[in-house]
């Protein structure tokens, strides 16, 4: 079943230079889905346009077979949610109060989170392994530590739907495991999850399903071992990719191929 | 100051939790206002006892007062005089204060504060305005409330002209109206009469309470407190406000209505505030920051924080307005003096303990 | 034919107009025109004084009669209309059956003269009489002064010290005078030189009641004040003002545009008459470089100022608890510091201000501030919208004592208000005073301002419009 989807969506932020022409993308319900692409292949804005922040300017995106863009947004938030790339807020909000920001969607009109909401966000805390910092200011925590919060964040939202932006990219290899085994673990309980990133062997890893964009335009779209393969990500990284089959355990690796030296 | 309370209460220190240390600081802030108004309504240059105030007070609220027995100094004193000015100080304080917090908020920028808009500008033009062709005060003070608003509906429009940037242009929209309305302003004094009318728009401009009555209050209170209230209704929404439209919105919240909203809310209770009092500045920039560092960022705490202490703040500086000299010093003068001073304390003090 | 009839006949009419102004002086010089009895002393300026009034528009030839003494003038004043002499100071004893003797004229430093009005009733100014009138003015303008100097008997040039301490050299005569210092103005018509001014800021005359006052005093007063489109202490209108060619300006120490009137080679005298002594240097300044009759005019103001200080002091000294005063401006809670000229006058009456511990121009104070000071009075100035119903309809005020006691009061005016720097303002002290010590003050403020009027501004006031000014 189709939770999210985009039917030919396009978007340019400055006249005839399209950023995204013509993508359509299905998201179902507990699954995976890895966005890859080179920088300025318009994931971003995709992204944006599937959770319901930036309308589209051609075609349209559909939440359960409704227009996304017709519902309300407390309502649209509370089944899609955005983790953006990180960011660094005026304020020294501690990392509690940012993660309790993903319970917005879910209050009343002049509402203040509860006890309940208290008790999610600190599992959610607790689910990236921040508990050690919830009382510090986000502000002064390292990239990575900030990555995790917004992960936090999000996972607090409680959405079917969660659409990461490079969730990854300042987490060291300890930390990333942990935030795609939770990914994988909550994918398995009803949430899904479109992931984009720069890296494709975790693709390989945990992804149900891959997405290749290149110019704005999806070229290739399918499961994992379909589409991460030489030909296609060659052309998409415009660079010579290698894959590595261990025959062994029939995992792969995929490496850049050197093109000076040994 | 820190290191003696350690010395003392080391055993206290060590299971009073952070946590625990802060609530009670909040709640401390909280429940200062009313104190406050309460010793500072006996203090003045008129000596009163203690007894003859609280009884003033009681025949006012309970209406007991005997006007035909002949007039009564004390109880003119302390109802016509010190009650309005302590009430329009409190309601005034909170007014700039709070709208101060909240402007920082939405325009992620710690150093505005509430005129950044425009607003006071506008509200002194219209007073200076209204003294140069009518001087009658009540006048005065509607012509300042709806120059104010004019101000900021004239900065709102022309930003949504430009559709980059939004946050930017209305922020530099806003300052360029400010000005705009401030040079106006200067044209008034230049075109002024310097024996009456010119000393009359300074006095005006450099904010204070002397001539706030009984009639001034009820107006004022209304919409303090229903800026107030809205404010702190939204006080959750702030916070994931300030940390940018786009997430904001990926959070379900309508960032431009929100903003509307409380750019409404703010500027009505800054004219309102300025209508009354004059230009009094810091208070809306000071007092914010001094929230922040004593009770955090967390607009939950920090709206309801700077409300109290913006109105103890504005109610001490207007006290010793009137009680230290003979003559009335200008609020502006001693918000500066005071306000940077304990703010470099609150700093330091907050640095060196709590947390 | 007719065109040649036409022509003819506005030849003859041309002839006749040409011949007849030669025609009028011998018959005017038929011992028609007045007679002026001046000391024999005196000859050489009367007969040029003379000689160019008869030839003025306007003018006529007099019957100059010349005595060696000032008794004899005394004893034949009765057959002059104009008299000169150097005994000015008394009046010749000549009863009217209606008529009057005028105010002195001081023609040069010493040498005063009267016109005799003998034909003049019930106000109206007989032509005859007027001519007399009108000689005198003539001697006393920069025209009679120029021939004084031509002769050697006033100087050319006036070297003083003005208020700024700098010195100031102002040629003589002064002809046209422009006044940016709207105090100053009032200087110049208490030393009876208001013809000569061609531009000048009025102070207190913008608003109706001013103007009207001011209109009285002169009527020609708002083409004056209109002269020059900007002209105040601030900012002028350099090149309008130069398009009128003033011979001195007036400004305050205060005058922020003076460097660039410098560039105009006009004469600038800097005023800072703020004190009752500031202002009687300031009229004896002005009057130095005006000519013998303004010098006179400032030293009689001088001895009338003098004289009512003394009195009201003589009067008030003796009091035991002197009436303490708040003075209050444009708000009722803004108050005449120490420094100001208010202060001084409230002082002068014989009253202690209970603001004289502030400095600083206006201040303001706060309704408990006045309770402490619990003052007798309640005086307030006459503009900037200050009005009684501030204190007597404003709950706040009703308990202080000065209001329940109904003694709250304003300050008069005519044009420029009692309570400034101007000449009128001893009539203000004189007011204060009878208004505070009604018992004790023989001075009757509505003779006084009567008096004033007429002898420095030449406005002859009713006694019900003086009464109704003081009130």
């Amino acid at each position: 079943m189709t939770l999210l989807e985009a039917r030919s969506v396009s978007y340019s932020y400055i006249a005839q230079q399209a950023v995204l022409s013509d993508v359509s993308l299905a998201v179902p319900d507990q699954s995976v889905i890895y966005l890859l692409g080179h920088n300025g292949c318009g994931k971003t804005t995709l992204l944006e346009i599937l959770s319901g922040i930036r309308p589209p300017q051609a075609g349209s995106v559909r939440l359960n077979g409704h227009d996304l863009y017709h519902i309300s947004s407390a309502r649209r938030a509370q089944r899609v949610g955005l983790v953006p790339q990180m960011h660094l807020p005026v304020f020294a909000y501690t990392v509690r109060d940012v993660v309790m920001m993903g319970r917005t969607p879910h209050l009343r009109l002049f509402g203040t989170p509860g006890a309940r909401d208290r008790a999610i966000v600190d599992a959610a805390i607790e689910q990236v392994g921040l508990a050690a910092l919830r009382d510090r200011p986000y502000t002064g925590l390292s990239g990575g530590e900030r990555q995790l919060t917004l992960i936090a964040r999000g996972l607090a939202q409680q959405t079917e739907v969660l659409l990461l932006d490079e969730p990854t990219a300042h987490l060291d290899p300890r930390n990333q495991h942990r935030v795609l085994e939770t990914v994988s673990q909550l994918a398995g309980q009803n949430v899904s999850f479109v992931i984009s990133s720069h890296n494709p062997n975790s693709a390989l890893l945990y992804a149900h399903h891959v997405v290749v964009m290149k110019a704005g335009r999806i070229v290739a779209d399918g499961r994992p071992a379909e589409v991460l393969t030489e030909p296609v990500l060659s052309t998409a990284y415009e660079m010579p990719v290698e894959v590595i089959y261990n025959e062994k355990n029939a995992a792969r690796a995929i490496m850049p191929r050197r093109t000076n030296g040994a | 100051m820190t290191p003696i309370l350690s010395r003392w209460l080391p055993g206290a220190c060590v299971w009073l939790h952070a946590e625990h240390r802060q609530k009670a600081l909040y709640l401390l802030i909280l429940l200062l206002p009313l104190p406050a108004a309460i010793y500072c309504i006996g203090l003045g240059r008129y000596a009163i006892p203690t007894e003859d105030v609280v009884r003033a007070l009681l025949d006012f609220a309970l209406g007991r007062h005997d006007a035909s027995a002949g007039p009564d100094i004390v109880y003119n004193l302390v109802t016509r005089v010190r009650l309005p000015r302590i009430a329009a100080a409190m309601f005034i304080g909170a007014n700039l204060a709070v709208t101060g917090a909240t402007f920082q908020g939405i325009f992620r920028n710690p150093l505005v504060d509430s005129n950044i808009l425009g607003v006071t500008s506008g509200a002194g033009f219209g007073a200076a305005l209204m003294l140069l062709l009518v001087g009658d005060p009540l006048e005065v003070q509607l012509a300042a409330f709806f120059v104010g608003l004019v101000a900021v509906l004239l900065a709102y429009s022309v930003s949504r002209l430009y559709h980059s940037a939004p946050l930017l242009v209305l922020t530099l929209v806003g300052i360029l109206v400010g000005s705009f309305f401030s040079s106006l302003t200067s044209l008034l004094k230049y075109v002024a009469d310097p024996l009456d009318t010119l000393p009359a728009i300074t006095y005006w401009l450099m904010g204070g309470l002397t001539d706030v009555t009984l009639g001034d209050i009820p107006a004022l209170a209304a919409i303090s407190l229903l800026g107030m209230v809205v404010l702190w209704g939204v006080r959750w929404r702030l916070n994931v406000l300030s940390m940018g439209d786009n997430e904001a919105l990926a959070l379900g919240l309508n960032p431009t209505r929100l903003k509307l909203l409380i750019i409404v809310c703010s500027t009505l209770m800054t004219a309102m505030a300025v209508s009354v009092g004059g230009v009094i500045g810091w208070v809306g920039l000071v007092i914010p920051h001094a929230a922040r560092t004593l009770v955090g960022p967390d607009h939950q705490r920090l709206i309801p924080a700077t409300m109290a202490l913006g109105a103890v703040f504005l109610l001490l500086i207007d006290t010793m307005s009137r009680t230290l000299l003979p003559a009335e010093v200008p609020l502006g003068v001693f918000t500066g003096v005071v306000g940077v001073p304990l703010l470099l304390v609150i700093l330091r003090v907050n640095r060196t303990g709590w947390r | 034919m007719v065109k040649r009839t036409w022509f003819y006949g506005l030849l003859v009419v041309l002839l006749v107009g040409a011949a007849a102004p030669g025609v009028v002086p011998a018959q005017a010089q038929a011992a028609d025109g007045p007679v002026v009895l001046a000391l024999e002393s005196a000859r050489e300026p009367v007969e040029a004084w003379a000689a160019a009034f008869a030839s003025m528009e306007g003018g006529a030839a007099l019957d100059l009669r010349f005595v060696a003494t000032a008794s004899e003038i005394m004893a034949r004043a009765g057959e002059a209309a104009v008299i000169i002499s150097d005994t000015y100071e008394e009046t010749p004893p000549i009863a009217f059956e209606c008529g009057y003797i005028s105010d002195v004229f001081m023609l040069l430093p010493g040498l005063g003269a009267r016109y005799l009005a003998s034909n003049s009733c019930s106000g109206v100014l007989d032509p005859r009489d007027a001519l007399a009138r009108d000689f005198l003015r003539f001697a006393i303008s920069p025209a009679g002064q120029q021939l004084a100097i031509d002769l050697g008997l006033l100087p050319a040039v006036v070297e003083i010290v003005d208020q700024s301490g700098a010195t100031v050299r102002v040629p003589q005569p002064v002809w046209r005078i422009a006044s940016p210092y709207s105090i100053a103005t009032y200087y110049v018509y208490g030393v009876g030189a208001a013809d000569r001014l061609v531009a000048a800021g009025y102070l207190g005359a913008r608003d109706p009641e001013g103007k009207a006052g001011m209109l009285k005093l002169d009527p020609n007063f708002e083409t004056i004040a209109n002269a020059v489109s900007t002209l105040n202490q601030q900012e002028a209108n350099i090149e309008e003002l130069a398009a009128l060619h003033p011979d001195l300006i007036l400004a305050s120490a205060r005058t922020s545009w003076l460097d660039a009137a410098a560039a105009l080679g006009v004469s600038i005298l800097r005023f800072e008459g703020e004190s009752p002594e500031a202002l009687q240097d300031a009229m004896t300044l002005l009057g130095a470089v005006l000519g013998p009759h303004a010098a006179y005019q400032a030293e009689q103001f001088n001895a009338y100022y003098s004289r009512t200080l003394d009195a009201i002091l003589a009067q008030t000294q003796t009091i035991a608890e002197p009436v303490r005063v708040y003075f209050s401006g444009t708000n009722p809670l803004r108050v005449a510091s120490g420094d100001m000229y208010q202060t001084a006058m409230v002082e002068a009456a014989g009253a202690i201000s209970v603001t004289a511990d502030l400095t600083g121009y206006w201040n303001d104070v706060n309704l408990e501030q006045v309770a402490v000071w619990d003052p007798d009075v309640i005086l307030f100035v006459p503009y900037g919208g200050a009005n009684v119903e501030a204190f007597t309809g404003a709950a706040e005020w009703s308990a202080i004592r000065a209001v329940y006691e109904g003694r709250v009061y304003r300050l008069p005016k005519l044009s420029a208000p009692w309570d400034t720097p101007v000449p009128d303002s001893i009539l203000g002290i004189i007011w204060i005073a009878q208004t505070l010590y009604p018992d004790q003050m023989s001075l009757d403020c509505a003779a006084e301002t009567m008096t004033f009027y007429r002898l420095f501004y030449g406005y002859v006031m009713s006694e019900g419009e003086a009464q109704s000014i003081c009130k």
